[in-house]
């Protein structure tokens, strides 16, 4: 039996101790004295939440079917134990072995979400690595970051000794072989990294240089020595079918954000939704095939005895084979009792039959997500519902019984006027028109009809239509969340439409760090030394110590935010190359400008430069 | 068919609470294979019923959980195959067919016996001389806070057996739905005469039994019953 790093004492005093024994079952030991390379992999969150993430199950089984790696992993500790380790001197350590983090050869951190970074500085504190890669030895792990956020890294360059651009099936074998060798060779850290810089889609920030222009934009970004490649490239799975799948995932005991199976059934999104950085992230598009997925499934579920299973894709309803897909699921999960929990399908016959197949009615409510309130506003942001799609699809699904409508909105796109804000309103009271004209009184049985509008604000990020559009403040957007309340209240159904609205504080700091540079990894320092962590909790927020360290560090929220930023501006992460062109998103830029909708991928090419990878599905 | 699975659970596992160990073993018998009968209606669940809670912190020999199957066919391996979905510190012993008359786990439970060891080698003496003070002693008062006020209670009542051997104790008390008896009851009543406070970290609990009621007498919740073979 393990020992762990925790003793009893502290286990019975801290909330849900089960998140720091590991021990779950398909949770991977192995006896370290056989392992060339031993690899922690953190999400910067507490376990709850990291367990829920497809991405590090990905990467902790494909690590573990190496058979000289072993890959463990590490979340955030809560506050409780976080005060305890600190008291006692208690060295972070990694759930399977239970060693210590610090002796690891590589620490790999996902970035899901801006709103980490300062629970990436409590990991490394924790565990005693320096927090500036310029300052660590072979004595520590090499530090690598990857996911979402690390397509503009910049903010939190300083923190990192490498980032790997892209899909992670792809290239961390040659990473691993690279490190093996030259470690047995003596090679000095400077020296690995500099090797490491040589594969695609490594990132090894100590490598450039960045100037900056008078007014604070940069001037140039370049690689210290020759051979250092000018741009990384984004890496990607050719063939989705033939790619690593967990079917054997770590099953937490407690139960995790997210408790269920889940079955990704393709990357990449057809619909060019200009606001939306994840659509352009993972071009092109590449889709599981049926049978590979059919036989996922079936894994899936034998393997862990799951009582739920979930698909996961940017947009399930494109998905070629969907209805198939979804027979054979409905088929094979109602014999075993499990349950299948739909993502969010466009609304039409055929999803609401297969919802009434698969759910239970009364609990279940639909969601649309029109973005923006008119017409004009979702021609700017090229989302392709109309509101007619969303009338006739509200319809018949009141036809079917259904009287619960969830709406998602945003504030503060970009050409936003006081009529689209208005039209939000408008818009949930013209669907409960369509309830009290399509269920007649004596079929109601009672029931009311119930619309819920959420409005979250508009940050703009990396890699979209809107990266160069300017932010809002915090003060027009409470004036925003303000009008779109009268504007509900204004109309004629206000009371059977509910009206929920985003903190505005962490919306600015995201969207500061979604498009910083180099100089915010010292505000984000700063800030964490004073006290800020799991900035991603309400509770745990301090939007005036945040403040207090932009201003010590005499940074400007107004430059990453409000500013407005020229065409041909050089930003952070125009290094990166995720076949998306930069030409192309400016074109886009200024189509939404002009409200101009640009065909979906499936309809038309519109050569955005991902067909460069020779792989996309619609791609020529 | 109803069957009673008797199963072990020791090492860090022991920080998971009671619910999510019966979920995690609903998912075990799912994974295994095992034709358990679920119920009717829109979220259908196991027939599963859970003997005895185990606390966080504690662990046992001897815990029992009652499943319903469909069938029968291929229960020479049920063991086997629940065994092989279980996780590091959890073992399931033996399965028994249950009576179809039989009382459930849960309301059968009458007593259970526990062993405790001390982390601290000084206690020893002190338990020894504890225990047979409580042996020979008419009554030794309990007093917990209840939301009606103080209750009182005589813990020669609730314990049935005690002693001690090497610094560990080993009890048996009732465990019954309406007089269980907390371990930790019973250490303060041994050790507050002495000033000593145990918190629950300064022993290893583990829980050795679990008892049914038969003819006046505490038999193990399997006792009788035969095992599948």
């Amino acid at each position: 039996m393990r020992s762990l790093a925790l003793n009893d004492e502290i286990l019975l005093k801290i909330d849900k101790p089960a998140r720091y024994i590991g021990g779950e079952k398909n949770s991977v030991m192995k006896d370290k004295t056989d392992i060339a390379v031993r690899f922690v992999m953190c999400f910067p969150d507490l376990y709850e939440i990291g367990m829920s993430h497809l991405g590090i199950q990905i990467l902790y089984g494909m690590f573990n079917s190496y058979e000289d790696t072993w890959c463990e992993r590490v979340y955030s500790p809560g506050m409780d134990l976080d005060a305890i380790m600190r008291e006692k001197h208690i060295p972070l350590f990694a759930l399977e072995s239970q060693d210590p983090v610090k002796d690891f050869d590589f620490l790999g951190i996902t970035l899901q979400y801006e709103m980490c970074y300062t629970n990436i500085l409590q990991i490394l504190d924790l565990s005693g690595i320096p927090f500036s890669a310029s300052e660590r030895t072979w004595e520590d792990p090499i530090v690598i970051g990857g996911g979402p956020c690390s397509y503009n890294p910049e903010p939190i360059a300083e923190f990192f000794d490498l980032f790997y651009i892209g899909e992670g099936e792809t290239r961390y074998r040659e990473l691993l072989d690279l490190y093996k060798k030259d470690r047995s060779n003596g090679v000095s850290r400077e020296g690995f990294l500099h090797h490491a810089s040589l594969i695609p889609g490594i990132y090894v920030p100590s490598l450039y240089n960045v100037s900056y222009n008078e007014d604070g934009t940069i001037a140039s970004f370049d690689p210290v020595y020759e051979d250092v490649p000018r741009t990384v490239k984004k890496q990607i799975v050719e063939d989705l079918s033939d790619s690593f799948y967990p079917t054997k995932p770590v099953l937490p005991f407690i139960k995790a954000t997210q408790d269920r199976l889940v079955l990704e059934i393709m990357r990449g999104c057809i619909r060019g939704c200009r606001f939306c950085q994840a659509g352009q992230l993972y071009r092109p598009i590449r889709e599981r095939s049926l049978e590979t997925l059919k036989q996922y499934a079936k894994e899936l579920i034998a393997n862990t005895g799951h009582e739920e299973i979930c698909l996961s894709s940017l947009s399930s309803s494109d998905y070629t084979e969907l209805e198939e897909l979804l027979l054979f699921l409905i088929d094979e999960c109602e014999a075993k009792k499990i349950n299948i929990s739909l993502p969010s399908l466009r609304i039409d016959q055929f999803s609401l039959d297969v919802m009434n197949k698969v759910q239970d009615v009364k609990k279940s409510s639909l969601t649309f997500a029109p973005e923006a309130g008119s017409q004009r506003l979702r021609n700017v942001i090229n989302k392709g519902l109309t509101e007619e799609d969303i009338l006739a699809g509200a319809k018949l699904a009141f036809e079917g019984g259904w009287n619960k409508v969830k709406l998602y909105f945003m504030l503060g796109l970009p050409t936003e006027t006081e009529e689209d804000i208005r039209g939000i309103g408008l818009l949930c009271n013209e669907i409960c028109k369509t309830y009290f004209d399509t269920v007649p009184k004596e079929k109601r049985n009672g029931q009311k009809i119930q619309v819920t509008a959420s409005t979250s604000f508009f940050i703009p990020k990396p890699f979209t239509a809107f990266q160069w559009a300017s932010m809002y403040t915090e003060s027009d957007f409470r004036e925003k969340a303000y009008q779109t309340r009268l504007g509900i209240m204004d109309t004629l159904n206000q009371r059977s439409i509910k009206y929920n609205w985003h903190d505005t504080d962490v919306s600015v700091l995201e969207g500061v760090f979604a498009r910083g540079d180099r100089k915010i990894s010292a505000v984000i320092k700063l800030a964490y030394e004073s006290g800020c962590i799991f900035d991603a909790w309400n509770e745990t927020f301090h939007y005036d110590l945040w403040l207090k360290a932009f201003e010590e560090c005499n940074s400007s929220i107004e430059f990453y935010t409000t500013r407005k930023r020229e065409d041909d501006e050089i930003f952070p992460w125009d290094f990166i190359d995720i076949g998306v062109s930069k030409a192309f998103l400016l074109r886009e830029w200024h189509n939404a400008l002009n409200e101009k909708v640009s065909p979906n991928c499936r309809m038309q090419c519109q050569g955005c430069g991902a067909a460069s990878y020779g792989v996309g599905l619609y791609c020529p | 068919m109803k069957l009673r699975v008797r199963f072990s659970k020791f090492g860090p596992i022991k920080f998971i609470g009671h619910l999510d160990t019966m979920r995690f073993v609903q998912k075990a018998i799912k994974a295994a294979g095992i034709p358990v009968k679920y119920t009717e209606g829109f979220s259908p669940h196991q027939v599963l019923s859970f003997a005895f809670p185990l606390g966080v912190g504690m662990e046992s020999e001897s815990e029992y959980f009652d499943i319903e199957v469909v069938s029968m066919e291929g229960s020479e391996a049920f063991k086997e195959s629940l065994n092989r979905e279980m996780c590091e510190g959890l073992a399931v012993l033996d399965i028994y067919e249950l009576p179809k008359k039989a009382k459930g786990a849960m309301a059968s439970v009458s007593a259970a016996s526990y062993r405790i060891r001390f982390h601290e080698e000084g206690l020893a003496g002190i338990l020894e001389e504890a225990v047979c003070k409580f042996q020979g002693a008419k009554e030794v008062k309990s007093y917990k806070e209840t939301k009606t006020g103080i209750k009182e209670r005589n813990l020669k009542d609730a314990v049935y057996q005690i002693e001690s051997e090497d610094g560990e104790l080993f009890f048996m008390c009732d465990a019954s739905s309406g007089g269980n008896l907390k371990p930790s009851a019973l250490l303060e009543g041994l050790f507050t005469p002495y000033g000593i406070v145990l918190n629950a970290w300064d022993y290893d609990l583990i829980r050795t039994e679990v008892y049914k009621t038969e003819e006046e007498n505490y038999v193990p919740l399997c006792e009788g019953l035969k095992r599948v073979q």
